[in-house]
């Protein structure tokens, strides 16, 4: 890692965003934080994150309206985005996988109950 | 109170029941415990507050309206306060600042509350949905939040969550494990909890004081407040230093705390916690649940006694 990058994690369960912030600090991130789908693109457009640990459940805006705009949007669409989600099985059968190569959407994603080290391992290989 | 403390957000969620068991050990004996009944009929505590420390004990904890009529004629020591709403601040990544401005705040404005507690992000409290938008208006005000911060109420919208059932592939946690997946289990040992009886009027005086100790060393690793009279408030601290504030009763102390996925959702995790320390004959001091989080201060000594006992029923990665 040449410089601290920036991530965004994005859950409207504030004790997920605070252990989910520790890890990534533990591993020299520099983490930005959000609760809701709306407050994510503000922080999205304001800050240019690497990376955005995205949520799919929230208020205001869910994760694939906020994955959908950032994607479309030609300034944000580079911006790697790892979604969670509840139920892992069925993600499979939407456009968003990362099994779907050119269709897909998200970057990456990773089930509910999320595994930390797990998902710092998706991190690190995205902004390797 | 000039300064603003800076915090990111409000959360709302309504609905909920209080209940509360003060019991004395002797009545402790023939009686199952407030989480117990609620476990047992697959009732899920939002929140739970508990205290052993004292002549009379206490449970506290929140739940779902809609299971109020299957416990409210359950136990004739239970105390029932329906149409209550659980607001939380956050993140309050341990500052006393922000715990003294709250209890400052409600204090002042002569909001009683049911209880509060802590968990890793969140400052929790119960009041009466009566006080809500009062309550959201005065945090709103004197609280330094981001200018794009609405306050976020969790709503049990039935039509809507079957739609986005349909729609996307995400639903709310509901699974039992046999071994319930945590985050890890946390061991902080040379605490000392702190405990404080005092009058409703004198809150706002109490929450002063907190505020006031602005060393950045100095942070709470746990706290819990209850009414325990609708005149008294007792307030439970745990720091490493003394906060400064005389307390009649202290004791050395131990806390474990964990977090881990869907905790706040899912029914018996907390009975599960405590069953387990229980059958190890292991004495907790206090318990405070809220969202994904559990606190559990024990006797000095017995924390690394009581984190193996937990490894039977949590998995630690």
């Amino acid at each position: 890692m040449s410089e601290k990058q920036l991530i965004l994690v994005v859950d409207d369960d504030p004790d997920l965003v605070e252990a989910v912030s520790m890890k990534l600090e533990s591993l020299e991130y520099r983490v930005a934080k959000a609760y809701d789908g709306e407050e994510a693109m503000e922080k999205i457009k304001e800050e240019k994150p690497a990376l955005v640990i995205l949520d799919v459940m929230m208020p205001r805006k869910n994760g694939w309206e906020a994955c959908d705009e950032i994607k479309n949007n030609d300034d944000l669409k580079d911006i790697i985005i790892v979604m969670l989600t509840a139920v892992a099985d069925s993600v499979k059968t939407t456009s968003y996988t990362h099994h779907d190569g050119k269709t897909t959407l998200a970057d990456d994603y990773i089930a509910k109950p999320i595994d930390l080290d797990k998902l710092m391992e998706i991190v690190q290989d995205h902004c390797k | 109170m000039t300064e603003q403390v800076k915090i990111n957000g409000i959360r709302l969620n309504k609905n909920y029941a209080q209940v509360t068991h003060a019991y004395t050990d002797r009545q402790n004996q023939s009686c199952v415990p407030l989480y117990q009944a609620l476990a047992s009929n697959g009732i899920n505590l939002v929140s739970m507050s508990l205290s052993t420390i004292d002549n009379k004990s206490f449970v506290s904890g929140t739940i779902a309206s809609k299971h109020f009529k299957q416990v409210s004629c359950q136990n004739e020591y239970w105390n029932c306060h329906t149409n209550v709403c659980t607001i939380s601040i956050y993140p309050h990544h341990y500052r006393l600042q922000p715990l003294g401005v709250l209890l400052y705040l409600l204090g002042r404005q002569k909001v009683p509350f049911q209880c509060l507690i802590s968990s890793n992000a969140m400052l929790t409290f119960v009041v009466a949905q009566t006080d809500c938008d009062a309550v959201i208006d005065i945090l709103s005000k004197n609280f330094d939040l981001p200018e794009s911060h609405v306050p976020f109420e969790q709503k049990e919208n039935e039509e809507l969550t079957q739609f986005l059932k349909k729609k996307y592939p995400e639903t709310r946690a509901t699974y039992v494990e046999k071994r319930i997946k945590t985050y890890g289990i946390t061991l902080e040992s040379d605490l000392h909890l702190w405990s404080y009886l005092f009058s409703f009027d004198q809150l706002a005086e109490y929450g002063q004081e907190i505020q006031s100790r602005k060393d950045k060393k100095d942070k709470f690793f746990f706290v819990s407040a209850v009414m325990a009279t609708p005149a008294q408030t007792h307030l439970f601290l745990v720091t490493k230093k003394s906060p400064g504030i005389p307390a009649p009763q202290a004791c050395a102390a131990e806390l474990i705390s964990f977090h881990g996925p869907h905790f706040g959702d899912r029914h018996s995790i907390i009975s599960r916690a405590l069953n387990c320390l229980s059958e190890k004959s292991i004495r907790v001091l206090q318990t405070g649940c809220t969202g994904a989080s559990i606190g559990i201060i024990l006797p000095e000594g017995k924390g690394k006694e009581a984190k193996r006992a937990l490894k039977d029923v949590f998995e630690i990665p």
